[in-house]
C-alpha cells in the first residue's frame, strides 16, 4: 500500500511540479521580445519524503555582461552627445563648395575691394565691397548665435540628465528596498531585479556607473570616478542651469552629495556618459570654437581701423568699416576679447542704405578730419584700397589659446578654424560608429546569456508536455490499481 | 563561458542593424553618383576642410583677376590708341612746318596746321573708357584738360604776347619782331606757360597721378598715361606756336625760328610718346604673364579640388551594384530565417 500512496504522491508532486515549469516557460515565451527580461529558470529540490518540489525561480544572468553593456552604453551616450553637438556647429561651415562660410566671406571682401581699387571712383564698386563687410559680420553673428545656442542646449541636458538620473536613483532604492526586505516569492523579486537591472543601464546613460553586490540581493551603485551614487539610501545629484553663460568661461557645475563631480577642480570626476559630454560641449569644444571666431572678429575689426593721418600721428587708432560694443578704442591686438564675434558690426557711416557713404571705405575719415586718407580729395585715390587689400593677404598674430597657428592670415585662419572643426567632427563620428559597434557586442553578449530562444522553450515545453502525460498517465495506472485491490478486498 | 547559444531576437536583430547600415550607404552612394562629390565632404577631408577653403578661395580670387585684366588690358589699349593718334598729329605738323619754314605763304600753311594738330590732340586726350577720362590720372571723372580756343589758356597766351612784346598778336606790327627777340619770347614767358604751376593754373585739370592697375594678388603696374606728362605739353606747344604765331604777321626770318623751336619741341614730344608707350607696352607684356600664370594656378587648383572632394563616378555605380546584391541577399535570408521556427513544426 505504502509503496502505491508514494507512487501517487510522487506522481501528484510531479504534476505540481511540472505545472510550475511550465507557468516559467511560458513567462519566458511571453517576454521573449523584452530587452530588458532575463530568462528565468525553475530550481528544483526534493522534500524529506523524495518528492520533487519546486524550489526558487533565478535569473541566467552574469554580472560581468551587465557591466559590460553599461560601461559601452555611457560611452555611446555620451560620444552621441558630442556628435551631435559638433554636427550643429558645422552648420557654421556648411558645405565646402558653399558660399557662406566665414573663410568664404574674408574671400568675397577681398575680391570686392580689390575691384573698387581697380575703379576707385565709382559708387557701386564702393557699395558692393561695404554690403559684402556687412554679409561678413552678420555671418560670424549668425555663428556665435548657432554656438550660444549650443551651449544653451547643453546646459538644459545637464538639467535633464540629472533630473532623470536623480529619478532613476529613486527607483533604484525603492526597487531594492523591496528585494532585499525579501517579502514575496522568488518569481516576484526576480522581476523586481530585472526592473532594478533595466534602471541601471538606462542611469549609465547619464553617468558611468560601477555596481558591488551586497547581501540579499541588494546592491551599492558608484559613479565611474568612485563617487557614491546608491548604498542603501539614493544620493542627492545637483545641479542649478547657469542662465548666461560667460562668453568664454565654463557654466555652473554637477554635484552628488556636495562633491564636484563636473569642471575645472572637481576632485571626482565623471568619466564618461551624457552628463559628462555636455559638459564637455558646452565648456571646451563650444567655447575653444567661440575664440576662434572671436579672434576672426577682433582682427577684422583692428585690420579696418583707421590711423590718425597727422604728422606725427597724435591720436590712437580708431574704428572704421567694422564697429562693436567698445567702438571707437580698437580692441588689443593679440589678445582675445570673449564675444567680439556676437558684438561685430557693419559701420552703419559706410552703409549707403542708410544714409552714410560708402567713399569712406576709399577717403577714410569716419572718425574725423585727422583720419582723412585721401587728403588731396580725388576720385581715383588707391593708397588707403590698397592697404586694405594687402592688409587681407599680412600675415596678423592671434591669441595661441584658440588653438590654432597664431601666426597667420585672417584669411588662412578662419580657413584653419573650419579645418579644425571638421576634423573634430569626423574623429568623433568614427568613434561614434566604433563605441556604437562595442555596444551592440556587449549587448549581444548579454543576451546570447540571459535572452530568451523561443525554440529551445517550445522544445521544454514538450518535454514538459511529455512528462506531464506520463506522471497523469501514473495517476490513473496507480488509480487502476488501487481500484483492482479495492475489488479484491471487498 | 557555456555551451555557445543565440536568442530569437539576436536572431532577428542581426540583419536587421546590417540592412539598415547597407541601406545607409546605399543612399550615401546614391548621392555621390548623382554630384560626383563626397556627400559629405567636411567628414571626409576634416582637417583638409582649411585647405579645400584656401584652395577655393584662391580660385575665385584668380578668376575675378583674370576678368580684371581683360579690362585693364582693353583700357591700356584705348589709351595706346590715343598716344598713336597724338603721335600722328606731331608727326603731320612737323612734316607740313619743315616744308612751311621757306614757302611764301608758310605762316598761313603753318597756322592751319597748328590749329588741326591742336583739335586733334586734345580730341585724343579726351578719351575715356567705361565713363572714365583716361588721360586723368586719379581725376578720372573730370576731362583733363581745358579747351583752348576762347578759354584760359589762350588769354593767358595773349596776356605772355602782351607782356613780352607791348602789343597784340594781331597788330601788325608784329612784323617788327626780330628773330633773337622771338627766341627770347619762346625760351622765356611762352615756356612757361607749360610749366608748373602756369599748366595747372590755366590748361591741366588731370592729377599727375596714375591710377595702378593691380594685375595679379602682389603686382600692381602703370598702364595708364596723364595730360600733364611732358610729351603732351611738348606737342601742345608746338601747336600753339605754330597756330598762333604763324597766323601773325611776323617776317620770315622770325617765322624761321618759330619753326625750328617747334620742330625741336614735336621731335622732343615724339620720342616721349614713344617712352610712354613702351612703358604701357610692358605693362601690357606683364598683364598678358600674368594672366598665364594665373590661368594655369587656376587649373592646378581646381583639379586639385576636384580631387579631393570628388568621387569617382564609376566608384559609386560599383559600389550601388555591390550594395543592392547585398541588400537583396540580406532581404531573402532575413525572410527565410523567420519563417524558421519550431511551432511550424508542432
Amino acid at each position: 500500500m505504502s509503496g502505491l500512496t508514494s507512487a501517487l504522491t510522487q506522481a501528484l508532486s510531479g504534476l505540481v511540479v511540472t505545472q510550475s515549469q511550465t507557468a516559467v516557460v511560458s513567462r519566458n515565451i511571453t517576454r521573449a521580445s523584452d530587452e530588458d527580461y532575463t530568462r528565468k529558470i525553475l530550481g528544483l529540490t526534493t522534500d524529506l519524503g523524495g518528492n520533487a518540489r519546486a524550489a526558487n525561480i533565478s535569473r541566467v544572468v552574469e554580472s560581468r555582461l551587465s557591466d559590460s553593456v553599461s560601461k559601452s552604453n555611457s560611452a555611446m551616450s555620451g560620444q552621441r552627445v558630442i556628435s551631435d553637438a559638433l554636427q550643429t556647429l558645422s552648420e557654421t561651415i556648411g558645405d565646402v563648395e558653399a558660399d557662406g562660410s566665414i573663410a568664404w566671406g574674408i574671400g568675397q571682401l577681398q575680391v570686392l575691394l580689390t575691384d573698387y581699387e581697380a575703379s576707385p571712383g565709382s559708387t557701386t564698386a564702393a557699395n558692393n565691397a561695404v554690403m559684402a563687410a556687412g554679409r561678413l559680420s552678420q555671418s560670424l553673428n549668425d555663428a556665435s548665435a548657432i554656438v550660444t545656442s549650443v551651449r544653451k542646449e547643453a546646459d538644459t541636458g545637464i538639467a535633464t540628465s540629472v533630473a532623470t538620473a536623480n529619478k532613476l536613483l529613486a527607483d533604484i532604492e525603492d526597487l531594492n528596498k523591496k528585494i532585499v526586505g525579501g517579502g514575496g516569492d522568488s518569481g516576484t523579486i526576480a522581476e523586481l531585479m530585472d526592473k532594478r537591472d533595466a534602471a541601471i543601464k538606462s542611469l549609465s546613460a547619464e553617468i558611468g556607473v560601477r555596481t558591488v553586490q551586497r547581501p540579499n540581493n541588494g546592491i551599492a551603485v558608484y559613479a565611474d570616478s568612485g563617487v557614491t551614487l546608491f548604498d542603501v539610501n539614493a544620493r542627492a545629484i545637483t545641479f542649478n542651469p547657469s542662465g548666461t553663460l560667460p562668453a568664454n568661461g565654463p557654466g555652473n557645475a554637477v554635484y552628488v552629495d556636495g562633491v564636484q563631480v563636473t569642471g575645472a577642480g572637481a576632485p571626482m570626476a565623471l568619466k564618461q556618459g551624457r552628463i559628462t559630454s555636455q559638459v564637455e560641449v558646452r565648456d571646451s569644444l563650444a567655447t575653444a570654437y567661440q575664440s576662434q571666431l572671436d579672434e576672426v572678429a577682433r582682427s577684422l575689426i583692428a585690420q579696418f581701423s583707421e590711423q590718425d593721418q597727422g604728422a606725427p600721428p597724435s591720436l590712437p587708432d580708431a574704428t572704421g568699416l567694422f564697429s562693436y560694443s567698445g567702438s571707437p578704442a580698437v580692441p588689443a591686438s593679440s589678445t582675445l576679447y570673449p564675444g567680439i564675434a556676437s558684438e561685430i558690426r557693419l559701420n552703419p557711416v559706410f552703409d549707403a542704405t542708410q544714409g552714410g557713404s560708402a567713399a569712406l571705405l576709399r577717403d577714410g575719415g569716419s572718425n574725423g578730419a585727422a583720419y582723412v586718407y585721401n587728403a588731396t580729395g580725388v576720385s581715383g585715390f588707391q593708397d588707403r584700397l590698397r592697404e586694405l587689400v594687402d592688409g587681407l593677404d599680412a600675415d596678423l598674430s592671434f591669441d595661441p589659446s584658440t588653438g590654432l597657428d597664431s601666426t597667420q592670415t585672417v584669411k588662412s585662419f578662419a580657413a584653419s578654424s573650419a579645418g579644425w572643426l571638421e576634423q573634430k567632427r569626423s574623429e568623433a563620428t568614427r568613434h561614434l560608429e566604433t563605441v556604437e559597434a562595442s555596444y551592440q557586442r556587449s549587448t549581444d553578449a548579454l543576451a546570447k546569456k540571459s535572452g530568451v530562444n523561443i525554440d529551445e522553450e517550445m522544445a521544454t515545453l514538450l518535454n514538459l508536455e511529455k512528462s506531464y502525460q506520463a506522471s497523469a498517465k501514473v495517476l490513473s495506472t496507480v488509480d487502476q490499481m488501487l481500484a483492482t485491490m479495492m475489488e479484491i478486498v471487498r | 563561458m557555456l555551451l555557445e547559444r543565440t536568442t530569437t531576437s539576436l536572431l532577428n536583430s542581426t540583419l536587421r542593424s546590417s540592412i539598415r547600415q547597407l541601406q545607409v550607404d546605399l543612399q550615401r552612394a546614391q548621392t555621390e553618383m548623382s554630384t560626383g562629390r563626397h556627400s559629405d565632404a567636411g567628414l571626409v577631408l576634416g582637417a583638409s576642410v582649411g585647405r579645400n577653403l584656401d584652395w577655393r578661395s584662391e580660385i575665385e580670387r584668380l578668376q575675378t583677376s583674370l576678368k580684371r585684366n581683360a579690362i585693364q588690358a582693353d583700357r591700356a589699349s584705348v589709351s595706346q590708341a590715343g598716344l598713336e593718334a597724338v603721335k600722328g598729329q606731331a608727326d603731320y605738323l612737323m612734316k607740313t612746318l619743315i616744308g612751311a619754314r621757306s614757302a611764301q605763304n608758310g605762316g598761313e600753311l603753318a597756322k592751319t596746321a597748328g590749329s588741326n594738330s591742336l583739335k586733334g590732340v586734345m580730341d585724343a586726350l579726351s578719351t575715356s573708357y567705361a565713363g572714365e577720362f583716361v588721360y586723368s590720372g586719379q581725376t578720372p571723372d573730370s576731362p583733363p584738360i581745358a579747351n583752348y580756343e576762347g578759354g584760359a589758356p589762350q588769354s593767358a597766351f595773349d596776356t605772355a604776347f602782351f607782356d613780352e612784346f607791348g602789343f597784340d598778336k594781331t597788330d601788325p606790327f608784329a612784323a617788327t619782331i626780330t628773330p633773337s627777340q622771338m627766341q627770347t619770347f619762346l625760351q622765356g614767358r611762352f615756356e612757361d606757360l607749360f610749366k608748373d604751376p602756369d599748366w595747372q593754373a590755366n590748361w591741366s585739370t588731370s592729377s599727375s597721378e596714375n591710377q595702378l592697375a593691380r594685375i595679379d594678388a602682389k603686382t600692381q603696374v602703370d598702364a595708364d598715361a596723364n595730360a600733364n606728362e611732358d610729351a603732351f605739353r611738348q606737342v601742345l606747344k608746338a601747336s600753339i606756336a605754330a597756330y598762333e604765331l604763324g597766323g601773325t604777321a611776323i617776317g620770315q626770318g622770325t617765322f624761321q625760328v618759330v619753326v625750328d623751336a617747334a620742330a625741336a619741341g614735336l621731335a622732343e614730344g615724339l620720342k616721349g610718346l614713344g617712352d610712354i608707350q613702351s612703358r604701357i607696352g610692358f605693362s601690357e607684356q606683364a598683364i598678358d604673364q600674368a594672366n598665364a600664370r594665373m590661368t594655369a594656378k587656376k587649373s592646378l587648383l581646381e583639379s586639385s579640388v576636384t580631387e579631393s572632394e570628388g568621387v569617382s563616378e564609376f566608384d559609386a555605380a560599383t559600389r550601388i551594384n555591390t550594395l543592392m546584391t547585398q541588400l537583396e541577399a540580406s532581404y531573402s535570408v532575413t525572410g527565410r530565417i523567420s519563417k524558421l521556427s519550431l511551432l511550424n513544426f508542432i
